[in-house]
């Protein structure tokens, strides 16, 4: 079967800036990749153009065997900035439809499909609120409900749990745990200590690709001293990827 | 009171304020949402040079308002996609020079001087018949747009990004956006002005914002607003012989003053 994400050499330029330098990497079906790095080291500019939202200068990317601009409907994509304009009035439910745009479907089977989606992530009581009355953890479960309500294949999530408290943060990756294997999970987080209990392999990402890391599946339920080895050969690598 | 309504420049007046409330709610309100007043004040203001040039080629001002009006609203989105950073300088730009143009062709213009003002302030109680068929029209596609493409405009104005992931052609949307806003300014400029479109755009808008859980209940609520004060400002207008467009306006501020008023009171209680 071929790869989800197949990324060859790609390099992407912003404002005269090498922002991406000949990052490759593959992703298997059913993989769930945790993508850390120092801030500006280009993990959003990776999911966007992954999301079909940013063209690479060079190099050549595929989704599911697409260029990413066509794959849009199999992947879902959790975006970083929050800077949306909470007065806007809308309800919770509204929003988690808009996953749905671009699939011909009637109004009651996108409402049924975006209660679905609520249902899974744990907030259909909430569906219709406005969207700005909702709590950051909320709210953040409301982008995820409505990245999963077009059923895709990929889940792109961008540092979905910062601003989070520890249950709020539990809670969500438990929730991708349970997406997987059907979905394929690239998510970008700095949470190095959660990254080791929940993805399966780890990239450390500073304009170059330094690391692809593959956490064996007995490593990932490791007892208590292999945890902590594995956070800090992590840290390592972080630490490796800030300094490159 | 009952009387006054027989008067065919009062029907045509209170048809007028109708029809530019039903815009105001179905369009302002995007643009209020995606916080494109400024732009649209721009709009307005190059719009007056399409009234200038009207006056000089001997057109309807309302046609050349609109297509003068369009033409601003394309170019300043050609200029948001391209220069994003740069808008409200060139938006700034637009907006004078549009107005210079406006003055510039009336001056040019053999003996005209008259009803100029009704342009910039408005005049809802000089509305004709033909006025009213041009704004109906206007208003029909306004409605079959937002209609028909309700949800991508919805997307696009919530979150750019993502509707761009679901494949919908934001910029298209945008620039259609920005069109129907063009024709919200030519229905509003009988009413209210084009100097006082803003004060349409913003107050009605804002509050309906404050005021409704889902955004078709804002762009109803909004036209009711905006009707309201219409017809108030109206009656001032009448009542006290103070210019039309102006009473409008102060009676949507004064709306406004009292709802914040009304919303301290009640979160200090
Ligand atoms: N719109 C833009 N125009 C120009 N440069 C940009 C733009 N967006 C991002 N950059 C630059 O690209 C680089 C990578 O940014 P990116 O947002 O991908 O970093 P990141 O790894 O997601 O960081 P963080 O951890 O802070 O979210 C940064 O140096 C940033 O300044
Ligand atoms: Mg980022």
């Amino acid at each position: 079967m071929a790869p989800v994400i197949e990324v060859e050499n790609l390099t992407l330029w912003r404002d005269r800036q090498k922002v991406l330098d000949e990052v490759s990497f593959q992703l298997s079906a059913g993989s769930f990749l945790g993508v850390i790095g120092p801030n500006g080291g280009g993990k959003s500019t990776l999911l966007k153009v992954l999301a079909g939202l940013l063209e690479a200068d060079s190099g050549r990317v595929r989704i599911l065997s697409l260029p990413p601009a066509q794959a849009g409907a199999r992947v879902g994509y959790v975006p970083q900035e929050t800077g949306f304009n909470l007065a806007f009035p809308i309800t919770v439910l509204d929003v988690v439809v808009m996953g749905l745009l671009g699939q011909k479907l009637n109004k009651a089977e996108r409402k049924s499909r975006a209660m679905a989606a609520l249902e899974r992530v744990g907030i259909a009581p909430l569906a219709s609120r406005r969207i700005g009355t909702l709590s950051g953890g909320e709210r953040q479960r409301a982008f995820i409900a409505r990245a999963l309500c077009g059923q895709p294949r990929l889940l792109l999530l961008d540092e979905p749990t910062a601003n989070l408290d520890p249950k709020a943060q539990e809670a969500i990756y438990t929730l991708l745990k349970s997406l997987q294997p059907e979905i394929t999970i690239v998510l970008v987080s700095h949470d190095i200590a959660h990254l080791i209990g929940y993805a399966s392999e780890v990239v450390a990402l500073n304009r170059r690709l330094l690391h692809h890391e593959a956490l064996p599946s007995e490593q990932i339920h490791c007892a208590q001293d292999g945890h902590v080895c594995e956070v800090e050969l992590l840290g390592a690598l972080l630490k490796k990827a800030e300094c490159g | 009171m009952v009387e006054l309504l027989s008067y065919p420049f009062m029907q045509n007046a209170l048809l007028a304020a109708l029809l530019v409330s039903i815009a105001i709610g179905a369009i302002g309100t995007l643009v209020a949402i995606n916080r494109l007043v400024f732009l649209s004040g721009g709009i307005a203001h190059a719009a007056y040079g399409g009234v200038g040039l009207a006056f000089f080629v001997g057109i309807s001002p309302l046609l050349g308002a609109g297509l003068v009006g369009v033409g601003a609203a394309m170019l300043m989105a050609w200029i948001s996609f391209h220069q994003r950073h740069r808008s409200d300088t060139i938006i700034g730009v637009i907006w004078a020079v549009g107005m210079a143009m406006g003055v510039v062709f009336i001056d040019l213009t053999p003996g005209y001087s008259a009803d100029l003002m009704s342009y910039l302030f408005g005049s809802i109680l000089a509305v004709s018949r033909s006025d009213l068929l041009f704004m109906a029209l206007l208003n029909v596609v306004i409605i079959a747009a937002v209609i028909g493409f309700y949800r991508p405009l919805v997307a696009v104005s919530f979150d750019e990004a993502f509707a761009r992931t679901r494949g919908l052609p934001v910029r298209a949307l945008y620039l259609l956006l920005l069109v129907l806003a063009a024709l919200m300014i030519v229905i509003a400029i009988r009413v209210v002005g084009l100097m006082l479109v803003m004060a349409l755009l913003t107050i009605p808008t804002y509050l309906a914002e404050r005021t409704s859980q889902t955004l078709v209940g804002m762009m109803c609520l909004c036209a009711v607003y905006a009707f309201g004060f219409c017809v108030l400002g109206l009656g001032l207008s009448w009542f006290l012989s103070i210019s039309s467009g102006a009473a409008i306006i102060l009676t949507a501020a004064f709306g406004f003053l009292g709802f914040l008023l009304f919303e301290r009171l009640r979160s200090s209680t």
